[in-house]
């Protein structure tokens, strides 16, 4: 996997347009949170910020990496020699999955620096409990990522299709997919049996909001973890039958 | 005694009602170059994609490299050469490079410039996205040979050369073979060229292997006559009567072309 994963990044952070990109992103964000943090106090601003990262940073650099990680690999066909000088296909998921949230992840670390600098510049200065608060809340967005990820690899190893799986990617990373199941487990009988409760935004709610008291749930947090080994267990078998072109 | 170094027994593939490989056993030894025939569709590709872990399979058995490996570490001793998977916006040395970190090849630097200089794409600084079909099959070719590896597949590599590129192709086969012992294995419709490479043939056709025959069964089984005659242009109208004066007279080795329509019962009637 390591081999893979070497060859993955040299490729990535070799490609210009990415840094265009991420660039751009980054102005963008960052005046934006300039814009809208005059006279913030800090827990006003960690407020500001975190909505920010959950609702927009971390969905947005997760869809440009996962564009970065899938979209040539898959253009090129070079998964195919990956596997062909035996790079298990299991190993090529977790790599692929692994690239998108270790990005999306450096991505984050950087966006954070320039928050900071901004609320400098704005008078605030995390230290204390907003710092803490900033670094739980961003990590549960990562978490969420990862999340939106895991599913999308369903998806896109059984069809070998970027842009299939790219559609559900921003549904699940921007929250329209747990809108959607939770509009159907609501339905009729089904309301009754309060199954949104167990689906993994709300696990994942339910364990950040904890954090940010000083406790963690475990179970909540061993919910979460059982979701992402299931996505992968079920992505690795569908992929397991996929004839793949030269 | 020689070593197998692939091994396929009883290898059978469908897609749906579509029978392409119904009982194909293969062994390829260490060291050989092994030709691999047949029509269009009548299997080639599936055996690499299968040898290769791309291709699912619904019967059989399948070993590559030392008994008792398993598959992946199996093919992590292989290098191939199956059509042109490249980064368009990198050129050559960084493609390689790519490749390279992903085989964990030891002095990438030299290696590349290795096989680039064996291909003839040394000091090419163009992204690959400009190449010519030419020079990414030539691209190709070097990718299957970064690392060294102890097996090298070739699905019709000689494509779209030129015929000193077909010929400096075949030659670096022969010299890789020879220097490092490497074990080829080239499937190619250009059957005079392949005969002029491979050590081995195998004939594929309706889902089995028909026939496997080394250079020198194929030279036993000669049966051609040339005849050269002192009037070519009534030599089919004296052939049927007598008197023909037969000027030269010269027994020579079947061509593998006419060994493989032999064997597949087709091809044009000599």
């Amino acid at each position: 996997m390591n081999r893979y994963l070497k060859a993955d990044f040299y490729r990535i952070f070799g490609r210009v347009s990415r840094y265009i990109t991420l660039l751009i992103l980054f102005i963008a964000f960052g005046a934006f949170l300039f814009a809208i943090s005059d006279g913030a106090t800090p827990y006003g601003m960690v407020e500001t910020l975190t909505q920010l990262v959950n609702i927009a940073v971390v969905p947005i650099f997760g869809l440009v990496e996962y564009g970065v990680v899938y979209s040539d690999d898959l253009k090129a066909k070079t998964m195919q020699i990956a596997i062909g000088t035996g790079v298990s296909r299991k190993k090529v998921i977790f790599t692929k999955w692994l690239e998108i949230v270790l990005l999306t992840a450096l991505d984050l670390a950087v966006f954070l620096g320039i928050a900071f600098v901004v609320s400098m510049v704005r008078g605030v200065v995390f230290s204390g409990e907003p710092l803490r608060d900033v670094l739980i809340l961003s990590g549960f967005s990562l978490v969420k990522l990862a999340g939106a990820a895991a599913i999308t690899s369903i998806l896109l190893f059984s069809t070998m299709n970027a842009t299939l799986g790219m559609i559900l990617f921003i549904a699940a990373a921007f929250g329209i997919l747990y809108f959607l199941v939770s509009a159907i487990i609501t339905i009729g009988p089904l309301e009754s049996l309060h199954l949104d409760q167990y689906l993994f935004t709300s696990l994942l709610e339910a364990a950040k909001s904890r954090a940010v008291i000083g406790t963690i749930s475990v179970p909540h947090i061993v919910g979460i973890v059982v979701y992402l080994v299931v996505f992968y267990l079920i992505a690795c078998r569908a992929f397991k039958k996929v004839e793949l072109e030269f | 005694m020689s070593e197998t170094i692939i091994s396929l027994e009883h290898l059978k593939k469908s897609y749906g009602k579509n029978h392409v490989l119904t009982d194909v056993n293969m062994e390829i030894e260490k060291g050989e170059i092994y030709g691999l025939i047949g029509a269009n569709g009548s299997g080639k590709t599936t055996i690499f994609k299968i040898i290769l872990g791309l291709s699912d399979y619904q019967g059989g058995t399948v070993r590559i490299g030392e008994p008792g490996d398993s598959l992946e570490k199996g093919r992590s001793r292989t290098g191939f050469f199956v059509g042109q998977n490249f980064f368009p916006y990198l050129d050559a040395v960084e493609n390689l490079k790519y490749y390279a970190n992903l085989k964990a090849v030891k002095n990438p630097k030299p290696e590349i410039e290795r096989v680039l200089k064996l291909v003839g794409l040394h000091g090419t600084k163009t992204a690959v996205k400009g190449y010519s079909l030419g020079m990414r099959q030539r691209l190709g070719i070097a990718n299957a040979m970064l690392g060294n590896p102890e097996v090298m597949i070739f699905d019709e590599p000689v494509n779209g050369l030129d015929p000193q590129g077909i010929a400096d192709i075949r030659n670096m086969f022969q010299d890789v073979n020879k220097e490092f012992g490497t074990t080829i294995i080239i499937s190619s419709h250009i059957l005079g060229e392949l005969q002029n490479t491979a050590y081995r043939f195998a004939i594929l056709n309706q889902g089995k292997i028909v026939k496997v025959l080394s250079q020198a069964d194929l030279q036993a089984d000669s049966s051609v006559v040339r005849l050269s005659v002192n009037d070519v242009a009534k030599a089919r109208e004296v052939l049927a009567r007598e008197g023909i004066r037969v000027l030269k007279e010269k027994a020579e080795n079947i061509s593998l072309e006419d060994y493989y329509f032999e064997q597949i019962g087709g091809g044009e009637d000599k």
